[in-house]
């Protein structure tokens, strides 16, 4: 062997190919050009904005009070306390992140040296401390230093602060205070407050759950170095209602979420994780679906330009619209002579006067909508919901002006006194007022003016004087008598104002909320606008690992496509399967504990079936390499692992999958 | 007694009081310029009764070379040997030097040539005081041996006193220790304390009036609580209060009686909200916020969990307090509540909900959860992402080391909060605890 050289030589070779040539510059992706996208761009950048403003306008308040706090804040009345303020701000975790990038932003006209702080360099004091007294010298614009993280200490700090601070307060905030080690958080207060008197420190400490939290997790002796003051974040069911204004409910999103799609948003929203921030993904997502790869819903958008967006369609596009349930059954209602001659032209002209009408449409069921919530938001147990988004999710998805409830409504509204009645109707015109398509409900406006008018004047007292007298004289018969005894204690047990409240809401109900409040999934041309698909986004705004991954491994023909290993009830296992599969589905058969030689065994029996019945001693390597390889796998998922119980045997981890 | 110790006490005497004793005691420890000093000092007593203020005082009087640590704040040892060269060479961090320490030093060794070599050109003497000196032996196992005996060690004419609230004997380790000497600083009786009080008594009152203050004071406050800080603290601002109706004219200064009745509940209010500082003026803001700080319904209600996260918490109740065993029996639905009766005959002596959390696996949790919950709703990702959330919160705990295969967990919440969390959603837990069947 000693000519046998072990050396290997690698040798360059100059091939053609170059690192960076290969890759060109990707040009816009057709995408970009395609009408439905810049559809989608153009109503995803309305909502965008509108949500920022929404988001900045809910959380103004409360960042005004802390910045404001931040700024009174006298060190000389404090005997060496710092100066903390504790938000509360509520158990929707994945939405603290923007806040408090929000707060550090607005306070840099206060301080530029703020450190946020996070779990993950807190670990350890240490850590906890070099992060800090680093991100409080480096975050500053004016930043004439370089000092590497391991060299920050608190005295080191002390001297900077000396130096550069120029008095101007170190602000450092603690998103997550729930997260922190109690007791590093315990020493690096104590820490801070060594130095109280030469430095200012402010701490601001997002408390998700309760005041209480920061009590229990601090010592006395800790929470005394604290002066502490408690601020509230708005409620996050309130900040949902803030979005939903801002973007399903308003006026300016031509896009609509209904039904079963409005449904699952709200409910992942109320029911899981409480997320503003996952609430607007999913409606992103949502909009994907209603928009990819559909030309058709180009024209959803605002009616300015919706003359340019109809003439660009293709003919096949019309024809798709022509499918399209509700324009079907609207052309279908046409009169024959001219349903016949629709050429395409016509057709367009007809496309726009419908869209137009659908526009009209949403924006009067839009104010109306708020006026009934209005209306009835406040009644006894709230038969429609307190909230605009119970109303609204009614009445998206069936003929609200039928429901029980509303009806419930209209009785109870027959109770209330005159003041309320009337501060309902100005609430009611001022929504009218503010909402900027006055003109279309301008008649509405005036006649609830008049009713006002009536019911403010209209006395609740039933008036005494009698007109008309049954007169003793007359000759009635019985049956006269009576009705018209029965027809005066009617005319007198009403007084005006009851009269005037009755007007009112009969006139409400027909001719404003029943006219208003139609099922606007019934429009022709609705599915351009709507979106209720629950189903569609369903998948992919809620993962559910453990259904796919049994899905994958019980029937892999739903992911892997291929003809072979159908699966039917009677024949649960195909050969032609993933080995893996095999093994899961044989493992579902098992119990708690699962013999391997016999899981070996039965695994032979299906992947060569010939030799079966006799038990198999002799195992070809490669199967029993391709068993082993499975088990390996399915452990690797999660399955099972091995048992110090029995040696041979492998423990079922999951349940209830078989 | 000596001339020189005598000028001491007359200088320091003027902001110390109560104290002389345990001045003089000091001084012929470390102060005699013609005697040697003591190796090593151990004080201790209670917090805020004068230690630091003793010691500080007099150091600044004898004008030594002085480095004063605190221990929490040099978690190690290597800041602290860095803090140490660093003040007794006189050295400053700046930008001159980009904030660097004197010396980068991290070993016992080395220390001691490096603080030969630093005060080689002073000839002050040198005393280094350890402030919450017990973190020290949670530090290097040789540090405190080292440090009680520096002097030995180095050479130098230096001592070493530690300060600390607990007693020398927890200071023992395997290794053996150096006794240093010990002086301990007593509680303040009531009498000390009036005089300790008086000495931060606002400038534009009268002595008497503001004596008679602080008796009504006291004699609410120290029963709970004999931290001089926090009775300063909270004298400065119940004074405020005491003398409001004073100000205003609608009670006489001299009328102690009325003055009491207006202050008593005020202070009693306030005994409550010790060591608690909350930045509000109003009072009844303050024993607001504390009612909240102890209520467990305040604290429930002021929850705002998801619908299945309180499901899920409830759940994880049921789990930690019940005996897993019972599960079957408990959840399952058809069997009949009278037969759940008849089969429990014998209760352990202790009941379960009293013994604090047991583990339970993440498995439990969810069958348990999916019992109590009546609707039908997938094991989704959502679903699942509930339980670090809620382990953040600190409403759940993972047990052990996280083991990936089989996690397990413990519920943090008390009977109470479960009780009004279930509440809120219309589920009966009392129906569910093994304890209550
Ligand atoms: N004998 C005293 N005379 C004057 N003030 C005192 C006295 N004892 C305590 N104090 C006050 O209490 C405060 C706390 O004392 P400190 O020396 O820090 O306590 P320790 O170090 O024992 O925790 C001091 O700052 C001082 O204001
Ligand atoms: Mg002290």
């Amino acid at each position: 062997m000693d000519n046998v050289s072990v050396s290997k030589g690698v040798f360059a070779f100059q091939g053609s190919y170059r690192i960076g040539r290969g890759k060109k510059r990707p040009g816009k992706a057709p995408l970009f050009n395609e009408s439905w996208y810049k559809a989608y761009k153009e109503v995803w950048s309305t909502i965008e904005k509108s949500t920022q403003k929404i988001n900045s306008d809910i959380f103004a308040r409360i960042s005004e009070d802390l910045k404001s706090y931040v700024s009174s804040i006298n060190y000389d009345d404090l005997s060496g306390e710092i100066p903390t303020a504790i938000l509360l701000t509520g158990v929707n975790l994945p939405d603290h992140g923007a806040l408090f990038q929000m707060l550090a932003r607005k306070f840099q006209d206060i301080t530029s040296h703020i450190a946020i702080m996070q779990q993950r360099d807190s670990y350890s004091l240490k850590n906890m401390m070099e992060e800090t007294v680093f991100q409080l010298i480096n975050n500053s614009r004016n930043n004439r230093t370089e000092i590497q993280k391991n060299h920050c200490t608190s005295s080191m700090l002390n001297a900077w602060y000396q130096e550069y601070g120029s008095n101007t307060p170190l602000l450092i905030i603690i998103p997550d205070f729930e997260s922190f080690s109690a007791e590093i958080l315990q020493n690096f207060i104590l820490i801070l407050s060594v130095y109280s008197k030469t430095i200012k420190f402010v701490l601001i400490f997002g408390v998700a759950t309760a005041v209480h939290a920061a009590h229990r997790s601090l010592p006395h002796h800790v929470t005394s170095k604290l002066r502490v003051q408690v601020f509230q974040a708005p409620s996050q069911v309130k900040s949902l209602s803030g979005v939903l204004d801002g973007t399903v409910l308003s006026t300016e999103t031509p896009f609509k979420l209904t039904g079963r799609a409005f449904q699952l948003l709200t409910d992942i929203f109320l029911f899981y994780d409480f997320s503003v921030n996952g609430f607007l993904q999913g409606y992103k997502m949502c909009m994907f679906q209603h928009f990819y790869g559909k030309n058709i819903n180009s024209l959803c958008c605002n009616g300015d330009n919706i003359g340019s967006r109809i003439s660009a369609l293709r003919s096949e596009d019309l024809d798709e619209i022509k499918k399209l349930k509700s324009i079907a059954e609207y052309v279908r209602k046409l009169p024959v002579t001219k349903r016949d001659s629709l050429n395409d032209e016509e057709f367009k002209e007809l496309l726009s006067t419908l869209i137009n009408q659908v526009h009209t449409f949403t924006r009067t069921f839009q104010i109306t909508l708020k006026c009934l919530h209005h209306l009835t938001s406040d009644l006894p147990n709230a038969p429609l919901g307190k909230q605009l988004r119970e109303v609204y999710a009614k009445a998206v998805s069936c003929a609200i002006t039928e429901s029980q409830e509303y009806k419930e409504c209209l009785q109870y509204l027959g109770f209330i006194s005159k003041e309320e009645l009337l501060t309902k109707l100005d609430a009611m015109k001022n929504i009218i007022e503010i909402s900027t398509e006055e003109k279309l409900l301008a008649d509405v406006k005036l006649d609830l003016e008049k009713y006002r008018e009536v019911i403010r004047n209209a006395s609740p007292e039933v008036t005494k004087e009698n007109t008309e007298v049954v007169d003793p004289g007359e000759k009635l018969n019985r049956a006269q008598l009576k009705e018209k005894l029965l027809k005066l204690s009617k005319k007198h047990s009403i007084s005006p104002y009851k009269q005037a409240q009755t007007d009112v809401i009969n006139y409400l109900d027909q001719k404003v909320f029943s006219i208003y409040l139609k099922n606007p999934a019934l429009l022709p041309g609705s599915e351009i606008f709507f979106f209720n698909d629950g189903n569609a986004v369903k998948h992919h705004i809620v993962g559910s690992p453990r259904a796919a991954i049994h899905t994958g491994l019980n029937n892999p023909q739903a992911y892997l496509d291929c003809s072979c290993c159908t699966v039917t009830s009677q024949q649960p296992i195909v050969e032609t399967m993933p080995d893996l599969s095999l093994i899961y589905k044989l493992h579902l058969e098992g119990r708690r504990l699962i013999n391997m030689y016999d899981w070996l065994q039965s695994f032979l029996a299906i992947v060569c079936p010939d030799q079966s019945g006799e038990e198999r001693r002799e195992v070809d390597p490669e199967l029993q390499a391709r068993f082993t390889r499975a088990v390996a796998e399915l452990q690797f998922l999660g399955f099972i692992k091995s048992s110090r119980k029995k040696t041979d045997h492998v423990m079922r981890l999951t349940w209830g999958c078989s | 007694m000596k001339k020189t110790m005598e000028k001491c006490l007359k200088s320091l005497g003027q902001k110390i009081i109560c104290r002389d004793n345990l001045i003089k005691c000091l001084f012929s420890l470390i102060g005699f310029s013609d005697e040697e000093m003591v190796q090593s000092i151990f004080v201790y007593g209670h917090t805020a009764s004068g230690k630091s203020l003793v010691i500080e005082s007099l150091l600044a009087y004898l004008k030594y070379n002085v480095c004063i640590i605190n221990c929490v704040e040099c978690y190690s040892s290597k800041l602290i040997y860095e803090h140490i060269l660093n003040d007794l060479s006189m050295h400053e961090m700046n930008s001159k030097n980009n904030f660097t320490v004197y010396q980068k030093c991290d070993n016992m060794m080395d220390f001691i040539t490096y603080l030969q070599i630093a005060v080689q050109n002073d000839k002050r003497r040198i005393v280094i005081v350890f402030d919450k000196c017990d973190r020290l032996r949670d530090m290097d196992v040789n540090l405190l041996p080292a440090l009680v005996r520096l002097r030995e060690l180095t050479g130098l004419d230096l001592c070493t006193i530690f300060v600390s609230d607990i007693v020398w004997e927890k200071y023992y380790s395997k290794n053996g220790l150096l006794n240093p000497i010990k002086i301990h600083f007593p509680q303040y009786t009531r009498e000390d304390m009036l005089k300790v009080l008086f000495l931060y008594k606002p400038k534009d009152y009268e002595d008497g009036f503001y004596v008679n203050y602080l008796n009504l004071f006291l004699s609410v406050f120290l029963r709970c609580c004999r931290d001089c800080n926090e009775l300063r603290y909270m004298a400065k601002i119940n004074f405020d209060k005491y003398v409001e109706p004073v100000e205003s004219g609608k009670i006489d200064k001299n009328d102690v009686r009325s003055l009491w009745r207006n202050i008593s509940g005020i202070l009693k209010s306030n005994l409550e909200v010790v060591y608690l500082r909350v930045s509000t003026d109003d009072s009844e803001q303050r024993t607001k916020l504390c009612q909240e700080i102890e209520s467990t319904t305040k604290l429930a209600l002021s929850f705002e969990l998801p619908f299945y996260a309180k499901y899920m918490l409830i759940a994880a109740y049921l789990a930690s307090y019940n005996p897993a065993k019972d599960d079957k029996r408990l959840f399952v639905k058809r069997s009949s509540k009278k037969k759940r009766r008849n089969t429990v005959t014998k209760k352990p002596a202790k009941l379960n909900t009293q013994l604090g959390p047991k583990a339970f696996t993440l498995d439990r949790m969810l069958a348990i959860f999916y019992a109590i919950l009546d609707e039908k709703v997938g094991l989704t990702a959502n679903l699942l992402a509930q339980i670090p959330t809620m382990c953040q919160l600190r409403l759940l705990s993972i047990v052990g080391d996280n083991n990936l295969d089989g996690p397990k967990y413990k519920c943090c919440v008390s009977y109470d909060f479960i009780v009004i969390i279930s509440k809120t959603v219309g589920f009966n837990v009392r129906n569910y605890l093994y304890d209550f069947i």
